[in-house]
């Protein structure tokens, strides 16, 4: 029998970040993982994501550049040598994990774990005990199930491809299915998204969904909403994605057909059932505020545990969470404004409220705005976008921050400390940024809510 | 020796065609009837096959061109020939330059141009740019113009009017529009011209019959448990017109000129709905055809219709038109003739109806076939004794035989 303090199930963000932290606190930790270190976010996820949307924005840059007669001609690019180098960083980040989990003495169990009840996992045939146990297992994409569903690609084997294809039918316009998209659009291959709902990035602040809408159609991609999938068919173009657009069938064929309509929690080796775990009807982990699940000393985080959204920085925070309940010193995640941002081109990244939301909330709000194109580090590096900061007219206090254009999402920070903080407009109007800087559109945005930015009319 | 690939005549009604995709580039092994470009006409998409086989040395179209029947599309040559190959000379020098050494390729990876991505490897170089004086230039640019295409008025540099004269015009603003413009594809500028020609030109009159279904259901069923075939109620209905059309055989003319043109059989077209148009796939010579030929000929040109693919002899003009939007809960409604036809038969669902027989009041299966007919050849009274004759055998299609 191996005791440890605490058992881990899944090596993804949530759960090595855990297990090392855990292990640094003097903690023994035992951390299982059927397939690689990392989860999905390293391995077929947020990482090799952002490698190839890197690339992408790269190549943009150059056809603009060109276009300005700056280079003489753009060149050529390998995407087989991209994909190459994609898999080289994502091993990188692996081995850096599994090199701070061994320094932090956290034990790694490869193999596929089965949680047999409160404090008692089995791993290829041996029994493992814990005072408590985190489960961390994640998500898979969800393929929907239509007919032909077996001729789309999910996002995992999308970042595999190693050819472009010239054409691309993307099914779903979350977060999975826009950056995809904004990648292989910016690498050449005609972009066709289809969104069930009415509106892309439903409850955003609405001018800049407009702005992320229109950059992308501006760079090629066809955005398609109220399209809801019917079926899939093979044809001469490769596949074709029929689907009912306001009660009338429409298609649109493609080389290849990538389905990001969203995710499952994975629950392998968790038999809810017969362990009398709780889940919330979408299949996660039911959890308490300390990601305490309905078993005693079951802690579930990350893609698994009902709450927050499927974002690695979420699992990160739930996993100190759980980790602050077991040392018995609960600091529950709560209410804590959680960024979440889309690498697209244009980038978006929100933190807080929207002005819809907010006013839907009961609150009186002002929105202030600052363009990209009145900012002067903004003009010399050609980034376009804007920001918008949505204040509480009365109490003058931040409530959300939304921005649309060239790093967004290093940006969103100062927002989310903002926000966290009730950032005041005295607050801000202390605060000194440097000039010439991106991060000077904020303090503008939150000042024009109460129409005192200086370089707006 | 180098062979230039043509357009190929494409179809009756018109020859011309839009290139919708290039499958190939310069540089490509091809052998006899590998496709080379696929060009969409106003009946359907048709594949363009190789009638040389080597190395395709030059590619003059690509996706969206306009291309006529006779156009060159591509140039076929042999290997050797590449390194001298010049557009615009139609032969190979007849000394070639000596062979250049091989370039190392580089790793294996398929190289792209930044600039286009993916589809530019399949676009021709872009033409020279001709002379132009700076302030046209900047104007160009300002307009949005694209200097490659024009031909300077002064024969020797481009000038500020050329540019004017080749600015497109400006555009609306673009302030949440209420209304989208799409750009009208070959086939629904076909299907446009030929509705409007056939109301313009052709008095039609419309008469309604309903037909009892209950022996025809009965067929159906019958194939279906005894022969294992699914018979669409249109196959039926193309019998039946066929049959009918030996005792009136008006509705298989055309008027003409100098002329009735009488076809000896009758050839049936169903139409189609497809993605974004209306094909009408005709199946031949039904006169001649039992049920079951007729059955697997329709599916075949449904499902090649469905997917762009009829071949233009497919949707040559037949004599009569069966539109059936029983499907969509339709009980009636009137077709336009299809010209040169004289004859559309619109047929509706297939709705159960209180119908007294003398006692009482019996459910009865009844589906209605509405004829739309060219008055210039056919009148009422022949009409209506033409969709009498087609009730009489559809409600007992045991004359069928006959």
């Amino acid at each position: 029998m191996n005791s440890f303090d605490v058992l881990v199930l899944g090596g993804g963000p949530g759960g090595y970040s855990f297990a090392i932290a855990a292990a640094k606190r003097g903690l023994s930790v035992a951390l299982f993982e059927k397939e690689r270190l990392g989860g999905t976010c390293l391995n077929v996820g947020c990482i090799p994501t952002k490698y190839l949307l890197d690339k992408a924005q790269l190549l943009a840059r150059i056809r603009t550049l060109t276009g300005q007669a700056i280079f003489r001609e753009a060149g050529s690019f390998s995407f087989r040598a991209i994909q190459r180098q994609r898999q080289a960083v994502t091993g990188q980040l692996v081995g850096g994990v599994t090199s701070l989990l061994s320094a932090a003495g956290a034990e790694v169990v490869h193999g596929e774990a089965r949680l047999e009840g409160p404090g008692a996992v089995t791993c290829a045939g041996r029994s493992y005990s814990g005072k408590a146990v985190v489960i961390a297992t994640g998500s898979s994409p969800v393929l929907l199930p239509v007919p032909g569903a077996e001729l789309a690609m999910d996002s995992t084997q999308a970042l595999e491809l190693q050819a472009l294809p010239r054409s691309m039918a993307v099914i779903g316009g979350g977060v999975v299915g826009l950056e995809l998209a904004s990648a292989f659009a910016a690498f050449g291959t005609r972009v066709t998204v289809l969104e069930m709902l009415p509106a892309l990035l439903p409850g955003q602040q609405p001018e800049a969904v407009r702005l992320v809408c229109s950059g992308l159609q501006k760079r090629g991609i066809s955005l398609v909403t109220g399209a809801k999938l019917l079926r899939l068919e093979a044809c001469a173009a490769g596949r074709r994605a029929v689907y009912a657009h306001n009660g009338s069938p429409c298609s649109v064929e493609a080389e290849a057909v990538l389905m990001a309509a969203g995710r499952r929690p994975n629950l392998c080796g968790i038999d809810a059932e017969a362990l009398g775990l709780t889940l919330a009807p979408n299949g996660a982990i039911q959890v308490d505020g300390n990601q305490e699940t309905s078993l005693p000393g079951v802690y579930a985080i990350g893609d698994a545990a009902f709450g927050h959204p499927l974002l690695a920085h979420a699992a990160y925070a739930e996993g100190e969470a759980a980790l602050a309940a077991i040392l018995g010193t609960p600091r529950p995640v709560g209410d804590t404004p959680i960024p979440s941002c889309i690498y697209t081109t244009p980038c978006f990244a929100t933190v807080g409220l929207s002005a819809p939301a907010a006013q839907q909330a009961g609150r009186a709000v002002v929105t202030g705005s600052f363009p990209y194109a009145a900012n002067g580090m903004a003009l010399a590096e050609g980034a376009s976008g804007a920001v918008y900061v949505v204040m509480d007219r009365d109490e003058k206090t931040t409530l959300g921050v939304t921005i649309v254009g060239e790093n967004a999402a290093e940006l969103i920070t100062i927002g989310a400390l903002a926000v966290t903080q009730h950032l005041t407009l005295a607050d801000w109007e202390r605060l000194i940024v440097p000039h010439p800087s991106l991060a000077e559109m904020l303090r503008e945005a939150a000042l024009d809510a109460f129409g005192l930015a200086v370089h707006k009319r | 020796m180098l062979q230039e690939i043509k357009m190929p005549n494409a179809g009756q009604t018109t020859d011309e065609a839009t290139i919708v995709s290039v499958p190939v580039q310069a540089g490509d092994r091809i052998k006899r009837g590998d496709v080379l470009v696929e060009a969409e006409t106003d009946k359907a998409i048709l594949p363009v096959e190789s009638y040389a086989a080597g190395v395709i040395l030059d590619v003059l179209v690509s996706e969206g061109d306009l291309v006529h029947a006779g156009d060159v599309l591509m140039v076929v040559g042999k290997e050797e020939d590449r390194a001298a190959y010049r557009r615009g000379s139609s032969e190979v020098p007849s000394a070639p330059a000596a062979p250049s050494p091989d370039v190392p390729e580089a790793g294996g990876d398929d190289y792209l141009p930044i600039q286009g991505g993916v589809s530019a490897v399949y676009a021709p170089e872009p033409a020279a740019k001709p002379a132009a004086m700076p302030n046209a230039k900047l104007l160009a640019r300002e307009l949005g113009v694209e200097l490659s295409g024009l031909t300077p008025q002064n024969g020797r540099f481009l000038t500020r009017k050329d540019i004017q004269a080749a600015a497109p015009a400006p555009a609306a603003p673009v302030d949440e529009p209420d209304a989208q413009l799409l750009s009208l594809s070959r086939t629904r500028q076909v299907i446009g011209r030929r509705m409007l020609e056939s109301v313009q030109t052709i008095p039609s009159w419309q008469c309604v019959s309903a037909v009892d279904m209950s022996a025809c259901m009965e067929l159906r069923q019958l194939f279906l448990e005894r022969r294992g075939i699914k018979l669409s109620y249109n196959d039926l209905i193309a019998k039946a017109v066929a049959v009918a059309a030996r005792k009136y055989p008006l509705v298989n003319a055309r008027y003409e000129k100098d002329g009735v043109r009488m076809s000896r059989h009758t050839s049936i077209g169903l139409a189609v709905a497809s993605e974004d148009a209306l094909l009408v796939p005709v199946v031949r010579d039904v006169d001649l055809l039992g049920l079951e030929e007729i059955s697997v000929q329709y599916q075949a040109l449904i499902q090649k219709a469905r997917e762009g693919r009829l071949s233009p002899a497919e949707c040559n003009c037949g004599s009569v038109t069966i539109s059936n939007l029983g499907m969509y809960g339709v009980e009636q409604f009137c077709a336009i003739v299809n010209p040169p036809e004289s004859c559309i038969l619109a047929v509706g669902g297939i709705h159960t109806e209180p119908v007294w027989d003398g006692a009482q009041f019996q459910p009865v299966p009844r589906m209605r076939i509405t004829g739309s007919y060219d008055h210039r050849l056919i009148d009422g009274a022949y009409g209506a004794q033409f969709q009498q004759e087609l009730q009489l055998l559809l409600e007992h299609p045991a004359l069928l035989l006959a």
